[in-house]
């Protein structure tokens, strides 16, 4: 028993559905996770043999993968429609890691192409398939396809749930990216610490080194994450005064979104000024990833609010 | 890059660097400060995050938390954070230091934008992050190819080019920390001439705009006196998904002008009404009151005035759970001659009454109530205190608002006892009667010692009245199945919901609950006096309650609605826009190239705003296309297949 009101999420039922495409979605998500899994293999055969014919490889399957993706997405959303015309197949928590993972692979493929980082591919591949594995091990409850509630049906979900998965895709971009630079550090730092001096010696004219390049995509994508962000929060506040006339209300998941936003914009403050460079920014951006998880997974776990849609306890 | 400060020195000459060396704007426009500033916003932010909001309660109630660390969360008001006045304070000084640090660098930014890319010595040149020989090229080439990767292109005093992209793109920060002031005055706009308000109405009542908002709870000091006029609840629905959860809720709403009706419409969740700049909301719903039908007929309307819920320790007897058509169920009775009721035990809704004589269909079984063995009653208890062997009575302890048995008072040692038995099979316990501490427990055929005082449990003396209930067997489908009974006096079994007040129903007084969630939940009338169900009613099923039969003819819901008026949003929706644009904004980089001349060529120098490495990119693609525009150039004249002269 308890109390009620228009906000609370309702127990999450399986309705009947057309089976055909209940089987196609489900091969999807199992295949995504495959084809991940393989193309993690692919490009840690690449690091041991060094031919490039692993890494083209490796590509060709994150980009399959990302295909694989979609077609799990369009298969749920085809078939739920029919149940409920608002559906929009982001209404749990399992959906959303599936259309996450769907915008990594696409942006992943584009960096892939205009900036070939050195171990980009290994550590992208290997997180998303760390990621589908966990999220084949969700409950029932959050990964079944259910009608929305009545605070959900609104246009104004597609945009701003869009918009913030999207941003969180980008800003697990520049974790990777991120995560790289530091491993690159600190294996240059210990083994090869002459090397470093040399370089540092270098006038700026020198050639663009793996870690000046893996510095320069994690502010890229930063730089382009943190609008995403911004949009995704205001488009949450322009929801909220839509259906109850509050734009703000310091609800944790709205809060913990701002604080990843303003943990950013710390970090875009922080390349202004010229002390903090090189391994200090990259732990600024691992900071904000982790305020990332914490906005998406973790205020299901503190206090109750608006947004406790995924609790997986 | 040069700092502001030598590019305010450099355009505006001394008296700028005066103004910026005022250690007051020094220290404000410091962005080493506005990081330190942001990032203790965020920290205080997470505070709200993880303390609940809204009473002191919420620090209070913190579960396995010192007393101290409660103490001081409270005096920073850490279950208000967000209004206290020291994150308010925090916001403060960020928007002082955001004012100085735009104060301090727009103007100089401006000039900047407004002149010419600046020419730079050529030394200076070989020190850009970005080279490209342009060996064999025309200057001309290389001016079209600028300008076709758009860039605004000027020819140098030495013969050469100097150009730039993007310029406007170095203004997103200022963009941003506009669109931030504009929030700010949105907001703060909204604090004092906004209200906000939120409350129920029933089928025919009116809501007048003037009362919601005196009894607003937040209302500024500046909110004009809005037009007067009421709105009023035609009607109210809700649809259902098949499995009977709730897809939405409608409100019609009447406007009201003195008697007339101005307006007209229906909201649900996320379409509201918007009425002479104040909005109405659907925002929630739930049971005004309940309708009853007594014997000839008489109606009445209890409200249920308890939104919050009521908890009641119920008493009563429950029997052990039985698995049937997939749930777990139970049955509930609250006393030996009363109904009983089969319950879900997940959802505690109703699935009918047990009766003896009829069956109730459940999940495709047919369910009766069989026999019910009681307990026979205490009457007695035999003891030996010391040595000595005693009988002594007891009697119902009901009457002291407690299950069980109660003795009077005895004397052992030098102690005044009672003795107490929760339950007629239950231990003896041997309690102080002045300080009503249990001094001993026994169980029969055991003894205890109290203060010296040997005491054996020898047996037990049945009354001829029963005790309580003991088991009882159900008859599905024809074949029998036992089940214990609890006493729910031994075990805590609380209902909570939104409830009635006490009132009287067929000469008891009883309270009477109901739950909103999950749909379909029955009524609940509880004996106020002593907690016992008195009957669980599914929509138009009847009971008979002291000395009236009563028919439960459903609930009449409310429509919750949420009022307000906000001045400020215009102001506010500037801000979100121009920040979201000045963040765009911030994704594009300023590029400045110089191109020198040379007895070779051309030679080109450049750096970008955000990175090398993309701004390196496409100077290459830029090398490629002026050299291949310049090799057919001079494709024309080269009779001389080793010069690599050019015009200049």
């Amino acid at each position: 028993m308890g109390a009620n009101s228009a906000l609370e999420h309702a127990p999450s039922v399986t309705t009947p559905m057309d089976p055909w495409l209940v089987q196609v979605d489900a091969y999807a998500v199992n295949a995504t996770l495959a084809i991940v899994a393989v193309a993690t293999l692919l490009f840690l055969a690449h690091l041991v043999a060094r031919k490039d014919v692993f890494r083209t490889a490796g590509n060709f399957a994150m980009g399959l993968g990302a295909v694989a993706s979609l077609v799990a997405l369009v298969s749920r959303y085809v078939y739920m429609i029919r149940i409920d015309p608002h559906f929009f197949p982001m209404s749990n928590l399992f959906e959303s890691i599936m259309f996450m993972v769907f915008s990594v692979l696409v942006i992943y493929l584009v960096v892939e192409r205009k900036f070939r980082p050195a171990g980009f591919g290994l550590v992208s591949a290997g997180l998303v398939a760390t990621v589908m594995s966990l999220a084949s091990l969700l409950p029932d409850r959050l990964r079944d396809a259910t009608p929305l509630v009545p605070a959900l049906q609104s246009y104004w979900l597609k945009i701003h749930v869009t918009l913030m998965m999207i941003s969180y895709a980008v800003f697990f971009v520049s974790f990777v990216a991120a995560v790289l630079y530091l491993f690159f550090h600190y294996r240059d730092r210990f083994f090869s610490p002459k090397a470093v001096g040399a370089a540092a010696a270098n006038t700026l004219k020198a050639p663009i080194t793996t870690l000046e390049l893996l510095d320069e995509l994690t502010y890229r994508m930063i730089l382009l994450g943190f609008p995403l962000l911004a949009f995704g929060i205001i488009t949450g506040g322009l929801w909220a005064n839509h259906a109850w006339g509050t734009y703000w209300s310091w609800d944790p998941k709205e809060t913990w979104a701002l604080i990843t936003w303003l943990v950013y914009a710390a970090y875009l403050h922080v390349r202004v000024t010229r002390e903090w460079r090189g391994a200090k920014t990259a732990w600024f951006a691992v900071a904000g990833f982790i305020s990332v998880i914490v906005t998406y997974l973790g205020v299901n776990y503190l206090a109750e609010g608006l947004h406790t849609y995924g609790k997986l306890l | 890059m040069p700092t502001e400060t030598e590019v305010a020195a450099e355009i505006s000459g001394p008296a700028a660097y005066d103004r910026i060396r005022t250690s007051f704007v020094r220290f404000w426009s410091s962005v080493k400060l506005a990081v330190v500033l942001i990032l203790a916003i965020a920290i205080a932010s997470t505070i709200g995050t993880i303390v609940p909001q809204g009473e002191p309660s919420g620090v209070t109630n913190i579960e396995g938390m010192s007393e101290r660390t409660k103490q001081i969360l409270l005096s920073i008001k850490a279950y208000n954070v967000y209004y206290s006045p020291w994150f308010l304070s925090l916001l403060a000084l960020f928007f002082l230091n955001l004012a100085v640090c735009t104060y301090v660098r727009v103007w100089p930014r401006l000039q900047f934008a407004l002149t010419r890319p600046r020419e730079i010595p050529v030394a200076a040149r070989d020190h850009m992050p970005e080279q490209q020989d342009l060996s064999g090229a025309a200057v001309e080439d290389v001016a079209t190819e600028l300008r076709r990767a758009r860039f605004r292109v000027f020819p140098a005093s030495d013969g050469g080019l100097v150009a730039d992209k993007n310029r406007v793109f170095r203004f997103a920060p200022m963009v941003v920390h506009l669109g931030l002031f504009l929030i700010l005055a949105g907001g703060i706009t909204a604090g004092l001439m906004g209200f906000k308000n939120s409350f129920p109405l029933v089928p025919g009542e009116a809501m007048g705009v003037e009362q919601a908002m005196k009894e607003a709870k937040t209302r500024g000091l500046l909110t004009p006196k809005p037009a007067d006029f009421k709105v009023r609840l035609d009607k109210f629905w809700m649809t259902h998904y098949d499995d009977g959860r709730v897809k939405q809720f409608y409100s019609t709403l009447s406007v009201l002008r003195g008697d007339k009706v101005a307006h007209t419409q229906t909201i649900h969740v996320n379409e509201p009404l918007e009425y002479e700049g104040v909005y109405f909301y659907q925002s929630f719903w739930g049971i005004a009151a309940q309708k009853l039908s007594v014997a000839r007929g008489i109606k009445s309307e209890i409200p249920m005035n308890n939104q919050g819920g009521t908890s009641i320790k119920l008493s009563g007897w429950v029997t052990s759970r039985l698995a049937l058509g997939g749930r777990e169920l139970f049955a509930y009775t609250s006393g030996i001659s009363r109904p009983w009721y089969l319950l879900d035990m997940q959802s505690l809704k109703s699935l009918g009454e047990l009766h003896t004589d009829e069956d109730l269909a459940v999940a495709g079984h047919k369910l009766r109530l069989g026999e019910v063995k009681t307990l026979p009653g205490l009457g007695s208890v035999k003891l030996r205190i010391g040595g000595e062997t005693r009988t002594v009575p007891v009697e119902s302890a009901n009457r002291f608002k407690l299950s069980g048995y109660i003795s009077r008072q005895l004397k052992v040692g030098e102690f005044k006892v009672f003795l107490y038995v929760e339950s007629p099979d239950a231990e003896l316990q041997v309690i102080d009667l002045d300080s009503f501490a249990s001094l001993a427990k026994v169980p029969l055929g055991a003894s205890a010692k109290v203060e010296g005082v040997d005491i054996a449990f020898l047996d037990r003396g049945h009354s001829a009245e029963t005790g309580g209930l003991a088991a009882v067997d159900l008859i599905q489908d024809g074949e029998r199945i036992g089940l214990r009974v609890i006493d729910l006096a031994s075990t805590g079994f609380r209902v909570q919901a939104p409830s009635t007040e006490t009132t009287e129903v067929g000469g008891r007084a009883v309270i009477m609950m109901q739950n909103t969630e999950p749909p379909g939940m029955p009524l609940w009338i509880i004996d106020a006096h002593d907690a016992t169900a008195l009957a669980i009613l599914n929509p138009g099923e009847s009971q008979k309650i002291g000395h009236s039969t009563v028919r439960w003819d459903g609930p009449i819901y409310f429509s919750g609605l949420q009022t307000k008026s906000d001045p400020g949003i215009p102001v506010i929706y500037a801000g979100f826009f121009i920040v979201i644009l000045g963040t765009l904004m911030g994704m594009f980089s300023h590029q400045q190239v110089w191109v020198t001349i040379d007895a070779n060529g051309c030679r080109l120098a450049g750096k970008a705003a955000r990175g090398r490495y993309l701004f390196h990119q496409d100077m290459t693609r830029l090398r490629q296309r002026v050299l291949d525009a310049s090799s057919k150039g001079n494709k024309q004249w080269a009779q001389t297949p080793l010069s690599s002269t050019h015009r200049a």
